[in-house]
């Protein structure tokens, strides 16, 4: 619309009705009781303003003001011209003083409202980072959400249009919002009366009717609310909020709906009304104590368990800490941090948060931050992402995933040296595997890593250790440890390493094992023990012509001998895997006798995938999606 | 080898006689620095990596390893370096020694003694007697491509496997490039570029001539590289081919006049000594290292062996060409090792579990090298030069100029 145009001077009643001719400032027409001057702009028409000056001025003046309390995106419309710097200043500043004024006799006159704020000690407390004098709003939407309300009602009149929400205050400790919301925009509740720009829209709504038959624009509106306020419940607590202080065409919509529904309480506020509510609920008390879900081994498989996190009455701003650890699956999968409330007596667990996230290796602890009824957040880890599956899947996952063995011996013997790309991969591999170790069997778990190098030749020099490593650590130790074997490249024998050398060892380690834990005990409790061997080329020798097909490989120097070792390992019930370089004839004796269960190839090989080789990680990929708890679960609540 | 002088077998008066008198139908004798080709001379030929390099610098080890009464010497400046380099790269560096880029003219001095018969009455008994013996041993090692068939037709540029930059340690399939230093990376191809546009030309030429007049051969056969490389028959082929062309008629017989000596190495390679010990052609040796050895009697059946088992190789050719060049009375068989067994210096023993003396390195940039592992102690290198000394000291003085006296002993 040009806001130039002139105002049409013709209406569509009939030449013998004498119709009031509208206000040629604001359009407002005047009733038949109306006074000389307008009601709404105050014009008076004058006899000396032959060149129409102060109707101009006035136009502008008027249109200046309702622009300025939408913005910039209005200030084209004004009549008269674009405002200059200065007048627009100036109108924006009157606009925002207006505003506020507003705000301040609502709040005013809901101080003065008997009974309000009764409520407080009893439901909540206002946001004291707040300033005091929105308190009383605060009050106002606390009535909102509390416990025993029935479907309260808050309609929220706003620059975009009327939302309605229906408040279930059941449903705060969920991870929803707790209420119903229906957005009906001014497009929609006005729209053969309001320009189709949204600019000029929210122009129109602010003040700027002059062009605007207030009488069908009202009239349309009641249609409109009629529709909405039949919908609500009836008798419940009702609260109007106007959201856009001192704009007409919402100020109109806020009396109209005061007559639809004479119970309302009307507040007016400088924000969405929805943050508002949003504030009100995390400004009240934990009315059931909170859980997380966490996962214990109890049995033959795991099982979900609750852990205290936040009693009941906890407020917004409490930390609780828990230390948990993340379960088998929980290198390469996500952990689900799954807060539930319910009652000690009546257990009813309704999901309140539910989130997925990863977990570092070893025991955690972790920080929950309370932020309202349905609100924990974990400041402590920098990824967390929303969990759509239902916790009842995620309980069943739990209770598929099989309870690890007791106690694992688990024997690595790794090729440190060699080409040094599959070297680096073998190394990468076993951290892998022995980080899901860790996190799968933790301190079940006793590892030995046994890492080979190269038999040196040299005269004087053909004895010495070729071997370094750690024996029966937790994972946690032998993982570094390993870490810790020096990364070196030398020059090695392409048809031999000293793996004879690291089997020996460990044939010895577990005859010092079985002499320690008895021959009896361990006829009566088999340990479960694996073996992996990561290599790409075979053992020495025991001696010159033991494998015509290595003509040149030199036999092990100290005369160990890998097929002696590998019976030992055989009669131990040691389980026996190999990991391979692509390049490696996987079908020479020496493999297939140290891959007697499993050979696998080095290249795409994954940590969980050799881990399922070995047996150390549930088959089929099952992991504990919660975390495991650990011995202290709760340390206490610094809140 | 030219000019074994030893003395007369009964005029000489004394050690210094050989020295001071050459034989009557042997030429003046020439400076000692020249290679000076002819009866007495000692010829060694064999395939590309056979070892001849490493088969020159083993002799040194094993004449100081062996019968202190003989002693090698370089009798010019070239021998006298190569002497010391190639021992030293062989006993203290442990690798093989770099191969022979050109017709390295090597002339080394052997000094000894030897014992011979004295003519007494028939009822008197044989009475033996020690004459030194001053030998000269003007030695051609060629680099092996030289001997190669394929270099005339193929103008030289051919073939990997047969570079003149090799030397004598084993081969593998594996072709990584040769290492310039410290010892052989194997699998070096590049033919040597001074020769890639003359196809063996001249240096060849000058070498099949220097052959022929020789009246000692040795030639190494590598049954290993047979295994895998299958060249062997055809750089011998060629070669004797043309020795034939040039070497004078034999007196008594269709053969060709040279004494040859076969050196079958890589004994301690583990095929090889399979082979011998299966069939039970080893016996020991050394009394206090316990080495087993296959004596020079039953080589020739070894190496008949040797063909058998190389089922796939084409050495059996190369043996019908010595039995129907040269006479069997001029032909022996010696099983030979240059670096010998590795002995534990903890044991000091044998060990028939862990005797490889080789080890082959792999670098990290994926190059490959052999070293030895042990001290080197040449197994049957200094027998064939004994053998040949012996044999041509002994010839009719038609055919080597040589020596009368009969030798009864000798280091071969």
């Amino acid at each position: 619309m040009d806001p130039d145009a002139p105002l049409p001077l013709e209406t569509e009643f009939p030449p013998e009705f004498e119709a009031p001719l509208p206000c040629p400032v604001c359009g407002l027409v005047p009733d038949e009781f109306a006074r000389f001057a307008c009601a709404e702009c105050a014009w008076t028409p004058s006899d000396d303003d032959v060149h129409g000056t102060k109707l101009s001025e006035a136009r502008f003046r008027y249109d200046l003001r309702a622009a300025a309390r939408v913005g910039d995106k209005a200030r084209p419309f004004v009549r008269g011209g674009v405002p200059d710097g200065d007048q627009w200043t100036s109108a924006c500043e009157e606009a925002e003083r207006e505003r506020t004024r507003l705000l301040e006799e609502s709040r005013t006159a809901a101080t003065a409202t008997p009974g309000v704020g009764g409520w407080t000690l009893q439901f909540g407390r206002p946001d004291l980072g707040r300033d005091p004098s929105t308190w009383t709003t605060q009050w106002a939407f606390d009535e909102l959400v509390r416990y025993d309300a029935r479907s309260p009602v808050l309609i929220d009149v706003g620059a975009d249009g009327v939302s309605v929400m229906v408040v279930r205050p059941d449903a705060v400790d969920g991870p929803g919002d707790p209420w119903s919301r229906e957005d009906h925009s001014w497009e929609r509740l006005a729209a053969s009366h309001l320009a189709s720009g949204a600019g000029e829209r929210a122009f129109q709504l602010a003040g700027g009717l002059h062009d605007i038959d207030r009488a069908r624009l009202t009239e349309a509106l009641d249609s409109e609310l009629a529709r909405i306020v039949e919908r609500l419940p009836i008798g419940v607590t009702t609260l109007l909020a106007d959201s856009a202080p001192g704009w007409t065409v919402p100020g109109l919509t806020i009396a109209r709906l005061e007559l639809l529904r004479p119970d309302v309480r009307v507040v007016r506020i400088g924000r969405p009304a929805v943050e508002e509510l949003a504030d009100a609920v995390a400004r009240l008390p934990l009315q059931a104590p909170y859980w997380l879900v966490g996962a214990q081994f109890d049995g033959p498989t795991a099982q979900p368990v609750l852990v205290p996190l936040f009693p009941a009455g906890s407020m917004t701003g409490q930390e609780a800490v828990v230390r948990v650890a993340r379960g088998p699956g929980g290198a390469d999968n996500d952990v689900v941090l799954a807060v539930v409330a319910t009652s000690e007596v009546l257990y009813d667990p309704r999901p309140v948060s539910v989130l997925a996230t990863r977990l570092p290796r070893g025991v955690l602890s972790l920080r929950a931050a309370l932020e309202g009824p349905g609100r924990v957040r974990w400041p402590d880890l920098p990824d967390v992402r929303p969990e759509s599956r239902p916790l009842d899947q995620l309980y069943a996952h739990t209770r598929a995933c099989p309870a690890p063995a007791a106690t694992v011996d688990v024997m690595c013997a790794i090729e440190l040296g060699g080409p040094p790309t599959p070297a680096a991969a073998r190394r990468d591999l076993l951290a892998g595997t022995l980080e899901l170790v860790s996190a799968d069997l933790g301190e079940r778990a006793g590892v030995s890593v046994r890492g080979y190098r190269e038999h040196s030749f040299e005269l004087g020099e053909e004895r010495d250790a070729v071997v370094e490593g750690v024996w029966d650590a937790d994972p946690d130790r032998a993982l570094d440890a390993f870490a810790a074997l020096e990364r070196r490249a030398q020059p090695y024998q392409s048809d031999a390493a000293p793996l004879e050398d690291a089997l020996v060892e460990i044939v010895g380690f577990l005859e010092r094992q079985r002499d320690a834990r008895g021959w009896l005990n361990e006829v009566h409790h088999p340990p479960y023990r694996v073996l992996v061997v990561l290599a790409g080329r075979p053992p020495h020798p025991r001696g010159q012509g033991q494998d015509p097909l290595r003509e040149l490989a030199q036999p092990c120097p100290r005369k160990d001998d890998w097929r002696a070792a590998v019976d030992a390992l055989r009669r131990f019930g040691v389980r026996l895997v190999a990991v391979l370089d692509g390049a490696t004839d996987a079908d020479r004796d020496y493999w297939t006798a140290l891959g007697a269960h499993r050979r696998l190839t080095l290249e795409g090989l994954t940590p969980r995938a050799l881990a399922d080789a070995m047996g150390l990680v549930p088959p089929g990929g099952a992991s504990v999606p919660f975390p495991l708890m650990a011995p202290v679960p709760v340390e206490g609540d610094p809140a | 080898m030219t000019e074994p002088t030893a003395p007369p077998p009964e005029t000489a008066p004394g050690p210094e006689a050989g020295d001071a008198t050459p034989p009557q139908d042997v030429p003046p004798a020439p400076p000692m620095e020249e290679v000076r080709p002819g009866k007495t001379s000692i010829g060694i030929w064999g395939a590309p990596q056979s070892g001849k390099t490493t088969f020159l610098a083993a002799l040194r080890i094993a004449m100081s390893l062996g019968d202190p009464g003989w002693r090698l010497d370089g009798a010019n400046d070239g021998s006298t370096a190569f002497l010391a380099s190639s021992t030293d790269q062989l006993s203290e560096q442990r690798v093989f020694p770099h191969a022979t880029n050109s017709s390295e003219k090597l002339s080394w001095r052997l000094h000894g003694t030897r014992q011979v018969r004295e003519r007494t009455k028939w009822y008197r008994p044989t009475a033996k007697r020690d004459v030194p013996v001053r030998v000269h041993l003007d030695f051609v090692d060629p680099p092996g491509r030289l001997f190669d068939s394929r270099a005339g037709a193929e103008g030289g540029a051919s073939s990997g496997g047969s570079g003149s930059g090799s030397s004598g340690g084993p081969r593998f399939a594996s072709s990584a490039s040769g290492g310039s230093s410290g010892g052989p990376r194997f699998a070096t191809s590049a033919p040597e570029p001074s020769r890639r546009g003359e196809g063996g030309g001249r240096d060849r030429r000058e070498l099949v001539e220097h052959l022929a007049a020789c009246g000692g051969l040795i030639l190494l056969l590598d049954p290993t590289r047979e295994r895998e490389a299958r060249d062997s028959y055809q750089f011998f082929n060629r070669t004797i081919l043309e020795i034939s062309q040039r070497a004078p008629e034999s007196r008594g017989d269709h053969y060709l006049p040279h004494h040859l000596a076969v050196c079958i190495t890589k004994y301690d390679h583990l095929w090889v000594r399979d082979i011998a010990r299966r069939g039970g052609y080893e016996s020991v040796t050394d009394p206090d290292l316990l080495f087993p050895a296959v004596h020079d009697e039953v080589a020739e059946r070894f190496f008949e062996e040797l063909c058998r088992e190389d089922g796939i190789g084409n050495i059996d050719a190369i043996r019908r060409e010595i039995r129907q060049h040269f006479s069997p009375d001029r032909t022996r068989y010696f099983v030979t090792s240059a670096v010998g067994f590795y002995i534990d210096p903890r044991t000091g023993k044998f060990d028939d579990e862990n005797y490889s003396n080789l080890v082959r390195r792999t670098h990290t940039d994926g190059s490959t090298s052999m070293h030895l592992r042990g001290k080197v102690r040449p197994i049957n290198v200094m027998e064939p030069i004994m053998w040949l000394v012996d044999r041509l000291s002994q010839a009719p003085s038609g055919d080597t100029g040589g020596l009368r006296s009969r030798p009864v002993g000798s280091a071969g």
